[in-house]
């Protein structure tokens, strides 16, 4: 079988990365029985076009934020939920889709829709950026922030204290330079990859989010593979998962000490960043916001 | 396979079928003998225009059409004619010049020539110049819109590179000033090689300030929307916006000129303009989609780079690639399918990231104006009422200064990163 | 077919107008209210999809479909003959296969919808299915004179 595996990452980013490496795992896995291309940067359309082109099979595969797949079924969303994750290996625990209760929950409403979560990608924790120092939700008060335009980000937005303000990924820059926005959050990965040490001075080390992304497959190609292929997939892309953590913890320290260089400062809870104070906010936050979450953060809290 | 649909298209094209219609039949024949599902066809033309930087297209074709219906353009007109209408071709400097001032608002070809270029075009036949040099103009002028900060094709750039997109920007302001120069030198040696025509004698003081105050207030309207861009008021695709309503607004309040009649047939002229121009963007992304599923821009460009290892000759051979990608492709999807195959070996060969990228817009900018796809050709056409032949031939001689430019981005890098450097320092 | 006409001209004007307020609108909470609108981008870009598929049943209508007819225009009448006709049958076979599939993608995508907002996806797979569905209407009317079929101009 020949699939067609695309995502949105840039050129450098861990997820780039990890589908080069799972294309290649999965060719020697199957003996060459599946080939997988792999189209990065957007190639085949945006985040709702790639995954649209999954459940009808134009596409076969692709990855992206869990909260991506929530237009088909809403408690995807609880993967990216904040404050939710005790660290990574937890985090790749909760959404090992061969072991997780919660995920697996969630898939066979996926499997429904036409598209099935076989894997996902640690991409690293997501930080604050600003252009002023940031250490409690207060300095936030009633400033715009840049909220990704799903309601998990406002809702999170919200508890960090900001006015969530939707910001176009194409105009960002600008607006971060002008001060449409006076801060964003993301992975350190696209923060130091879209050079936005520029337009930002300050770093808040919140680890707010553990940016795990899922690795969706059409459930229809899924199914028409034979069993060997399947567990073989599911192999390379469980263990690529787990190079995805170590890559990311590995070069978190390594862009922290990078964006240092480029002049950012780095607040740390050293610093006086009160990262409790932004946990007990936002969950809070989230909590009203979301009240179907409540089963399913058992289930994620209960993964050892 | 993908050849066959590349060259299908070409034949299509020159025999006359409507662009639409000659990118959609060999792509919906691909679709079909690859045994794709058909849905990819309506997804893929619908999604193609879910992108918020468009929305400056229609946005500034609607400005264009109320400042030209409400009368606005004959003062700005006339008070450009009286300031320079003793220069050989004197409308034509204008043209050109208003482009690197619109620049600074519009990140977009399309919509610099959608909005200036309409305005730009009918003062310049209502003058008694040719439409078909009008139009050559209006095209090449609007090359300086996306290398002139604010500039959407270099943030794209700039965030698959992981090119400092600020750099980016900065980098692109001395280009822009350079082809500025060399287009209105052009406009001169045209205008006085083919007696366009001019005004009789200069202006009298009193004449240019007479002419300025009824046009001022429209004049005003680009420091305006730079200003509340950098004060971070709104953000440039909203500028666009708020263009149209401060043009509605100056129009009905202050010149009292604006009629419902006005209101309703410039949106509809513009409908119909966006519509003809962007079902063409659409389509066009079906094609790119194919054109990424079969790696063709890809292959091509990697067998063309394995020529050399030579900094200077791989640039040149990544002009020569982005040109004729430009050709065929728009520039997002260009820059999305080539950019990451040609950056890494070129950055890795020497060649500066910063001036590569600008090098990369600057070529896609005027495969706008090639054909078969070139997009800014279309529109012009469309506005100006002339032939894409008639107009292809105008444009010829700007090319002159356009390849020239390009010249000096490939060959001087020092050229286009002296102001970053200043101002990194 | 006149007062198909008015209808649709109403509603691009209407579209039009939507994609200026809204933006607008959106700067003004933002500044004046610090009140931000989520969806005012996607809003935006929706109705701009709107906009270039209703419209383009009328720019059908008006011949003003972008040609460059010049190389045809040179040709001897009777091969120009040919191709205007191919050209006919092309437009409307395109049009109309494209309307089907995008019925076809209406009925499977019911229950999907925009990331944001929720709007409906079929509101825009609509837009798309009229813009094909009314070209090949407008088509199949001009089959025995095209508009631009004869014209050398691009428009
Ligand atoms: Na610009
Ligand atoms: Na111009």
């Amino acid at each position: 079988a020949e699939l067609r595996y695309a995502h949105v990452g840039a050129e450098g980013d861990i997820q780039t990365i990890y589908a080069a490496a799972a294309a290649e795992g999965i060719k020697t896995a199957t003996n060459g029985e599946v080939t997988v291309t792999v189209y990065p940067a957007s190639q085949l359309g945006g985040v709702a076009e790639m995954v649209d082109g999954v459940r009808m099979g134009s596409i076969s595969m692709g990855h992206h934020d869990f909260a991506s797949l929530a237009r088909l079924v809403p408690e995807v969303a609880v993967f990216n939920a904040p404050f939710i994750y005790r660290d990574g290996a937890h985090a790749l625990a909760a959404t090992d889709p061969a072991t997780s209760p919660a995920l697996q929950a969630v898939n066979d409403k996926l499997v429904a829709q036409g598209i099935r979560i076989i894997g996902r990608i640690y991409r690293g924790d997501r930080h604050i950026s600003s252009n002023f120092p940031v250490r409690t939700p207060a300095d936030l008060a009633g400033k715009p922030f840049r909220a990704v335009p799903l309601e998990l980000w406002v809702s999170m937005v919200k508890g960090f204290g900001a006015i969530p303000t939707p910001v176009e990924v194409a105009e960002l820059p600008t607006a971060l330079m002008t001060g449409v926005v006076v801060g964003q959050e993301n992975p350190l990965t696209m923060i130091a990859s879209n050079n936005l040490n520029e337009v930002q001075s300050h770093l808040s080390m919140t680890g707010h989010m553990r940016a795990v992304l899922a690795v969706f497959i059409n459930e229809e190609i899924w199914q028409g593979l034979t069993e060997a292929q399947r567990s073989s997939i599911t192999k390379v892309l469980d263990d690529e998962a787990k190079k995805s953590l170590q890559m990311a913890t590995e070069s978190e320290v390594k862009l922290v000490a990078d964006l240092k260089g480029r002049g950012m400062t780095v607040l740390t809870e050293a610093d006086g960043l009160d990262v409790a104070a932004f946990r007990e906010k936002v969950s809070a936050q989230i909590k009203q916001d979301f009240p179907a979450f409540e089963a399913p953060l058992a289930q994620i809290a209960a993964v050892k | 396979m993908g050849f066959l649909v590349v060259i299908a298209f070409l034949s299509l094209f020159v025999l006359g079928f409507p662009v639409v219609y000659a990118i959609l039949l060999p792509s919906i024949l691909y679709v079909l003998i690859e045994g794709l599902p058909l849905g990819l066809l309506s997804q893929r033309i619908t999604y193609a225009l879910d992108s918020f930087p468009l929305v400056a297209v229609p946005l500034f074709i609607f400005v264009g059409n109320l400042m030209n219906l409400s009368g606005i353009t004959d003062r700005i007109f006339h008070f450009a004619y009286t300031l320079v209408g003793r220069v050989p071709g004197g409308l034509a400097q204008v043209n050109v010049f208003g482009s690197l001032v619109f620049s600074g608002m519009s990140g977009a070809a399309l919509a610099d020539i959608g909005g200036l270029g309409r305005i730009e075009i009918d003062a310049m036949k209502k003058r008694g110049f040719d439409p078909a040099f009008a139009g050559a103009v209006t095209a090449a002028s609007a090359t300086l819109g996306p290398i002139f900060p604010p500039s959407i094709p270099l943030i794209v750039y700039g965030s698959v590179t992981s090119v400092s997109i600020v750099q980016l920007l900065i980098a692109g302001i001395m280009p822009a000033l350079l082809c500025t120069a060399m287009l209105m030198l052009t406009v001169l040696v045209v205008a006085t090689r083919h007696r366009h025509p001019r005004a009789e004698r200069w202006p009298s003081p009193m004449e240019i300030v007479k002419a300025l105050l009824p046009a001022l207030p429209a004049i005003i309207a680009p420091a305006l929307m730079v200003g509340g861009m950098t004060a971070g008021t709104f953000t440039p695709t909203e500028a666009a916006a708020i263009t149209a309503v401060y043009v509605i607004f100056i129009s009905g309040v202050l010149y009292r000129e604006l009629t419902f009649a006005h209101l309703w047939n410039s949106a509809l002229l513009t409908a119909r303009s966006c519509s003809a121009i962007l079902i063409i963007v659409a389509s066009a992304a079906l094609f790119g989609w194919i054109l990424a599923v079969e790696q063709i821009p890809q292959t091509f460009a990697a067998s063309l780079l394995a020529l050399s290892n030579d900094p200077l000759t791989l640039l040149f051979i990544a002009n020569l690639i982005f040109f004729i990608a430009g050709m065929f492709l728009d520039s997002t999807t260009a820059t999305l399918l080539l950019v990451p195959i040609i950056a890494p070996p070129l950055v890795l060969a020497g060649v500066d990231p910063v001036q590569l990228g600008i090098v990369t817009i600057f070529n896609l900018m005027m495969g706008l104006l090639t054909p078969p796809m070139g997009l800014s050709l279309f529109l012009v056409s469309d506005i100006a009422k002339v032939s894409i032949r008639r107009l292809l031939r105008a444009l010829l001689p700007f090319y002159v200064p356009l390849l020239a430019t390009l010249a000096v981005l490939t060959f001087a890098k020092d050229f286009t990163l002296w102001l970053p450097r200043l101002i990194a320092q | 077919m006149r007062l198909l006409e008015r209808v649709l001209t109403v509603i691009c004007v209407c579209l039009m107008a939507g994609i200026v307020i809204v933006p607008t609108t959106q700067v003004i909470l933002r500044n004046v209210f610090t009140l931000p609108f989520i969806g005012a981008e996607e809003l935006t870009r929706f109705l701009l999809i709107c906009l270039v598929f209703v419209s383009y049943p009328l720019v059908v209508q008006n011949g003003e479909n972008i040609v460059m007819g010049e190389i045809k225009a040179a040709l001897p009448k009777r091969l120009r003959g040919i191709i205007n006709v191919s050209i006919s049958i092309t437009a409307v076979a395109i049009s109309l296969f494209l309307a089907w599939v995008t019925v076809t993608s209406i009925s499977k995508n019911l229950l999907n919808a925009t990331p944001t907002l929720s709007i409906p996806f079929w509101i825009f797979l609509g837009a798309t299915f009229f813009g094909f569905a009314g070209a090949a209407v407008v088509h199949l009317v001009h089959l025995r004179k095209p508009p631009q079929a004869d014209t050398n101009i691009a428009v």
